[in-house]
């Protein structure tokens, strides 16, 4: 004898379970642009600037050896030209369009005075990664 | 301090390349690049693909200026 309550019992648990299975891959779906975007702003991956081997390039902000090194900060003279590289590891698969190279202050006036006053030097510009 | 006494980029130029498109840049009206006026920061325009967790090379001629903290910012 065919038991249609069970039957029907164990289709309707399948037919629900597959429902709320789909709507939580859609829920995922849906809003992965908006994770994605949210995880770039809070933590879009790192960037350090590179110091190579001494066999490769010259570098102008370091001494070199052997071995590569990679740096998150940089003191370079002021009023030079130079070349920078840098290797950036985005933690986040993505198109950038656009790239800035920015520059911001730290030092006050009343800081530069301080360095001359202790170094008698103008003081270095200090270059940091992310 | 005056925008002109801050560090900024003249060219993108990457040392890691030998030859091709990806060498050198120059915001001189022929490449998308551009310095702005507002914070004088250096563009480098174009579509790359970027993948999650592999590094990617890229090397800057700046002018050092007078003495500042330089932020490397990638803007997506």
């Amino acid at each position: 004898m065919i038991d249609w309550a069970m039957i029907g019992g164990a289709v309707g648990v399948a037919t629900l379970s597959a429902t709320l299975i789909t709507l939580g891959f859609v829920i995922y779906d849906v809003t992965r642009p908006e994770r994605r975007r949210r995880r770039i702003i809070k933590d879009l991956g790192w960037a350090y600037f590179i110091v190579p081997h001494s066999f490769f390039h010259s570098c102008d902000y370091a001494r070199q050896n052997e071995l590569e090194h990679r740096v998150r900060e940089i003191i370079v003279r002021p009023d030079r030209s130079i070349t920078i590289d840098l290797v950036v590891v985005p933690k986040v698969e993505s198109m950038p369009t656009d790239i800035h190279l920015a520059a911001k202050a730290i030092l006050t006036n009343r800081e530069m005075d301080q360095w001359r006053y202790k170094t008698n030097l103008m003081p270095p510009s200090t270059i940091t990664g992310l | 301090m005056a925008l002109q006494n801050k560090p900024y980029a003249t060219e993108y130029y990457n040392r890691f390349v030998i030859a091709g498109k990806g060498v050198s840049s120059k915001p001189d009206g022929i490449s998308d690049d551009f310095i702005d006026k507002y914070h004088y920061y250096h563009h480098v325009t174009g579509n790359r693909r970027w993948s999650a967790g592999v590094p990617r090379a890229i090397g800057f001629k700046i002018n050092s200026g007078k003495p500042w903290l330089i932020q490397h910012e990638d803007v997506f």
